[in-house]
Formats: C-alpha cells, structure tokens, sequence
C-alpha cells in the first residue's frame, strides 16, 4: 500500500510505539519473545507499529484479525539508540502506523534488545 | 536418562511446533505466514537429536524456555539459564542460526551465527545445559 505523503509526523524519541503481540510471541514470565521482531528467521527489517498519540490501544487492538493479541509499548528512543530509524508512515486504513528501518540480518541481537525495550501494556490471551 | 523420557520431557514442545505448521494466515496480525513444514521438521529433528546428544542430563533441562513461530514461515527455540540465553532460529528452508548470549557480571556478551550445522547448535547446547544451572 503507498502511504500518503501529506501529514507526516516527526517521531519524537519520548513517543510511545504500538506493536500488537500474538500470544505465540509472549514468553512464559509475561515477556516479549525476539521471534515478534523477526522475519523468515532474521531480524525484520521493517517492524509495522503505531504511533501510539495517533491511536489508542484499544483501536491498535482492533486491527488485529481476532481477540485475544497482547499489546507492547516501545519509546522511539530505545530503536533509535539500537541505530535504528523510527518513522510515520501512515496508511489509508491507519494513520498511525510507523515503522522500525534498519535491523540487519547479521544483527540478531537488534531484535532480542527490541523484545527487551517492549514493555507489555495488554498480555494476550493465551491460546 | 534414557531417549524415551527425554522424547516425553519434549513432546509438548514438539506438539506446538507442529502445530506453528497449520496456522492461519495473518496469525501474526502483521501478515505473517504459517511456520513451513521444513522449519517445523528441522526443529524437532534438532530436539530429538538434543536428546540423544544428552543422554545424562535431566530431561526437564532439556525444554525450551520459549518456543515461537517467526513470521513468514521460521520457528524460534529459546534456553535460558543463569549465564547464558541461547535462541536458535531456524528459518523456513531448515536452516539454523543461533544468538548466544553470556551475562559476564553487569554487561553480556552477543555471537550469534547463521547456516551453521545442527551439530554446532548441539555443541552449545550442551555446554549452556550440562554447565549453566537453570536460572
């Protein structure tokens, strides 16, 4: 989908980023797992989120295909300290959404610290 | 400890990962693809070889902490203990990667691999399982 190009939102590093968690991807002890910030058994490196002033949890919720997902909270900050970019990148369908760049796939400890810096906000419903 | 204890120690473990294979479409919410069917056989060829490589050790040592599909199709497995966290990925073709993590007082250490041969993944886990007492 090209998003538009208008109303773009600089991400200041103190914004709250969205990412909805399947229950797969919260560990035991109520963590985030690395595996939600991998693709195809790599760091992804492009992590879909929401810009969390632009939504509510209850509406980043909502976009999921079924009840039950957990919520996590990253601070832009925290990507951009990894030497990631953080940057809006609003949708038609969702003008929140933001995007995590840079992981690289040599780089896996990007998405163990990406886990880390999430703090959980709603816990999944387990399956 | 024979093979057959640690096989029943693991098979809920293995029961998941199987069923990473038939999830839907979107599971992720983000798009993602179910686990493949090759990821899914490399992982729990590398748990059944876990347990014929450990043949001593205690088969509760041997499950994972975590186990977790990856999106587009890779499973993740997950040991932790008190010095060392060690995630294995396995991508969608079977192969394996590792990220190693070793907590030296206050700071840790990071190597991580990719395509390397199950039995360098059976080496570290041996010396994570067999010398790390559990956290």
């Amino acid at each position: 989908v090209t998003p538009r190009n208008e109303g773009l939102e600089q991400i200041a590093d103190d914004d709250l980023l969205y990412r909805r968690l399947a229950p797969l991807h919260v560990n035991p002890d109520g963590t985030a797992n690395s595996a939600a910030f991998k693709l195809r058994g790599y760091p992804d490196p492009q992590v879909s989120v929401d810009l969390a002033r632009l939504t509510t949890p209850e509406a980043t919720l909502a976009r999921a295909p079924r009840a039950g997902f957990g919520l996590g909270a990253l601070v832009a900050g925290d990507p951009r300290s990894l030497g990631l970019s953080v940057r809006h990148n609003p949708l038609p369908n969702n003008r929140a959404q933001a995007l995590i760049e840079g992981q690289r796939p040599d780089d896996k400890q990007s998405a163990r610290r990406l886990a880390e810096m999430t703090r959980i906000l709603v816990l999944p419903r387990r399956e | 400890m024979s093979i057959s204890a640690a096989v029943t120690a693991l098979r809920p473990t293995i029961e998941r990962l199987a069923e990473f294979a038939a999830l839907n479409p979107n599971w992720d919410s983000y798009g993602g693809l179910p686990a493949s069917p090759r990821a899914v056989s490399s992982a729990t060829e590398l748990l059944v070889l876990l347990a014929d490589h450990l043949p001593d050790l205690d088969p509760e040592r041997l499950v994972p902490f975590a186990v977790a599909p990856i999106a587009d199709g890779g499973v993740q497995l997950e040991w932790r203990r008190q010095r060392h966290d060690l995630e294995v990925e396995i991508a969608p073709g079977g192969e394996l990667g590792y990220l190693l993590i070793e907590r030296l007082g206050d700071r840790r250490e990071f190597r991580e691999e990719s395509n390397v041969p199950a039995q360098e993944v059976l080496r570290l886990l041996g010396t994570v399982l067999v010398r790390d007492p559990a956290e």
